[in-house]
């Protein structure tokens, strides 16, 4: 028996539906029921956008826990990942900013460990994404944000804006000032987006 | 790159950056996210709970400031006997001023002013408060009445004595029993503000003035504004600088007089009015039973023979309690139930009194309860005797109305709209009561007066909403030819 089986079920929200290809339209969509659905990819984008797997499960306890504020006013049932996505950016951009806060209040150089987020990869692997959030702190919270989703998650321009609350074409003018940062240090990153 | 704007492959180093996602650490998160939803819940309850307490301890605290204010009032007014410790307590257990006579008697009733039936504040300089009823009453001093209105009451000397009888927004009414006393009243029209002084009730309109009662008579004088003074003899407005006894010189029997009547009798400039004549005429009808009560019947058969209305006075009738009626007919007729004003009068004729808005009232009553010959006899005395109140030219128009149309008299609705104009050429009526005398003056033959006052009307008012119908009515235009131009 599954620890979700044991667990009373608790209110859900009937008007709301899943409404994803991978499950069955007419299923109810409680908070759990959401939270267990959703919290992996919220966890995924998460993990990419703070470099630090160590800092998800706050994240991800924001983004609910503010998702579950909202939920009984969503009509929509399939704008909830896009909703999600749009207040995990959020909070994870506000976390960056946090953290440099400090760190320019600690008079300290920046403690990086985004090796914990490919724990499972090799050590060449944990190399090139250690080098590659080195590189990506030295951007602003929404640049990294904007080229992050696009490169690692490889979101469509609209989804980005969506998720970023802003135009296109401001997601386009900041994957262009990413581009121009990391290609000016030379970064693996750079090369690797100048790839076709 | 960038210039693509739908989904793209992501990086290939991507695929190695996730989390070490399991079911464990799942429902461990959705746990921790239950418990923060449920201590967000805890606080927002405190918060409400919070919120609710200093609403209710900011209420209490209103209360009791207000409980207190009352409080002090009572314990300086009752301060003269030194019993003010015990009646703050009975006054701080919540009784209130209210309905605690019998406790105030009990404890400071050795003035002599403590009158034990719980009717009203007592003030004076050898008295107590003697009961409650004070809800428009701020505070209450030995030598000061405040009333929530801002209006005032001094009294002047040590034998001065007041009675608060009625106390709310809708109606003062206190009783000089003794001595003199102040009035400022701040004008409010939805209040009335009576002083009962024995022979004479003092209705007050918004206005400065001081009573002086003596065994007899009541001295009214009035500083600023105006008041309406009704007597066994009828009713008499003092406006600023005025004053008089009550009841007047000519009406006072001679032994009565107290020793400064000859300089209280000495009337107001200007104010002899229709009043006046009437009062004569029941004094001269009463004499040798010039008292209070005969003073009353004098004025019955004065009114009587004036208008045919009042027929007798309240001290001969006596089977029903005048005041009690009155209150009825009061009653009735604010609330629109003319029938019953009607009937109220016509048992006894004594409820209507003798001032501008009794007659009125008691003309309403009798039109629209369909006695319209009954109504214009309390309008013609609104007309003749307080030809100077403000309601005199609506009176009037009325009359002329009534006349008019429900009694067919164009002759003499004709004369009643000429006093509607004359009384008020510059009032909110005039206009209207030119065009009527005009359609009157028409229908009752009179043709040379409808043309006359037709051109009066048309210079007057060359644009006036009613120009067309007097144009027609004077034949200053013929009625084709008014119907093009309307």
């Amino acid at each position: 028996m599954s620890a979700a089986d044991r667990k009373p079920p608790r209110p859900g929200y009937s008007h709301l539906r899943v409404v994803d290809g991978s499950a069955s339209v007419d299923e109810r969509l409680d908070f759990d029921s959401m939270f267990r659905r959703y919290s992996p990819y919220v966890a995924s984008v998460g993990v990419r956008l703070l470099g630090r797997d160590d800092e998800v499960d706050d994240l991800i306890q924001d983004v609910f826990l503010e998702a579950h504020r909202g939920l009984s006013s969503v009509r929509d049932p399939g704008a909830i990942k896009g909703w999600l996505a749009r207040i995990c950016v959020r909070r994870a951009v506000r976390r960056l900013r946090r953290r440099k806060l400090r760190a320019w209040l600690s008079f300290e150089s920046l403690v990086y460990e985004p090796a914990s987020a490919a724990i499972d990869a090799s050590p060449e692997t944990r190399a090139e994404v250690t080098r590659l959030y080195y590189e990506l702190e030295k951007l602003p919270a929404l640049v990294r944000a904007a080229w992050v989703l696009r490169h690692l998650e490889g979101q469509s321009l609209d989804d980005i804006a969506a998720a970023c609350t802003c135009s296109k074409s401001t997601v386009q003018r900041r994957l262009r000032s990413a581009d121009a940062v990391l290609r000016a240090i030379g970064s693996v990153a750079a090369g690797v987006v100048n790839e076709p | 790159m960038t210039s693509r704007e739908g989904p793209m492959k992501p990086l290939p180093l991507a695929a190695s950056i996730a989390p070490r996602w399991g079911t464990e650490r799942r429902e461990r998160l959705l746990d921790a996210v239950h418990g923060r939803i449920e201590r967000v819940r805890s606080l927002r309850r405190l918060a409400t709970l919070a919120t609710v307490m200093v609403a209710l301890l900011l209420g209490v605290g209103f209360a009791w400031r207000a409980r207190s204010t009352n409080h002090g009032a009572v314990a300086s007014a009752t301060g003269v006997n030194g019993a003010v410790t015990g009646v703050n307590g009975f006054v701080g257990n919540g009784a209130g001023v209210n309905g605690s006579a019998t406790g105030m008697n009990g404890f400071v009733g050795n003035g002599a002013g403590v009158n034990g039936s719980a009717t009203g504040v007592n003030v004076g300089a050898n008295n107590a408060v003697a009961g409650g009823n004070a809800g428009a009453v701020a505070a209450v001093s030995r030598q000061e009445v405040r009333f929530s209105d801002g209006s005032s009451v001094h009294l002047l000397g040590d034998d001065a004595a007041l009675d608060i009888g009625t106390a709310s927004p809708d109606a003062v009414e206190v009783t000089l029993r003794t001595g003199t006393a102040e009035f400022a009243i701040t004008p409010n029209p939805r209040r009335r503000f009576i002083v009962h002084a024995g022979v004479a009730d003092v209705s007050v309109l918004g206005t400065q003035f001081r009573v002086t009662r003596t065994a007899e008579r009541v001295r009214v004088e009035v500083t600023r504004g105006r008041v309406s003074v009704t007597y066994a003899g009828g009713t008499r407005l003092l406006t600023d600088g005025e004053s008089n006894w009550f009841p007047p010189a000519e009406l006072a029997e001679p032994t009565l007089g107290d020793p400064t009547s000859a300089t209280g009798s000495t009337s107001a400039t200007g104010s002899t009015s229709a009043t006046g004549a009437t009062s004569a005429t029941g004094a001269t009808s009463a004499t040798g039973s010039a008292s209070a009560t005969g003073a009353t019947s004098a004025t019955g058969s004065a009114s009587a023979t004036a208008g045919g209305v009042s027929p007798t006075g309240s001290g001969v009738k006596g089977t029903q309690d005048p005041r009690t009626e009155r209150g009825r007919f009061l009653e009735h007729a604010s609330r629109g139930e003319y029938a019953e004003a009607y009937a109220a009068i016509e048992r006894t004729p004594d409820v209507v009194g003798n001032d501008a808005g009794d007659l009125l009232r008691a003309a309403d009553a009798a039109r629209f309860s369909d006695h319209p010959r009954e109504a214009t006899r309390y309008l013609e005395r609104v007309v003749h005797e307080h030809p100077r109140d403000s309601v005199a030219p609506l009176a009037a128009f009325t009359l002329g109305r009534i006349e008019l149309s429900q009694l067919g008299q164009p002759a003499k609705a004709a004369d009643a709209f000429a006093r509607a104009f004359a009384l008020a050429p510059g009032g909110s009526l005039a206009e209207d009561a030119l065009a009527r005398e005009t359609e009157a003056a028409e229908l009752a033959g009179e043709r040379d007066r409808a043309r006359q006052l037709g051109e009066q009307y048309l210079a007057r008012y060359p644009n006036g909403r009613r120009a067309d119908s007097v144009r027609k009515a004077a034949g200053l235009i013929d009625g084709k030819a008014s119907s093009q131009s309307r």
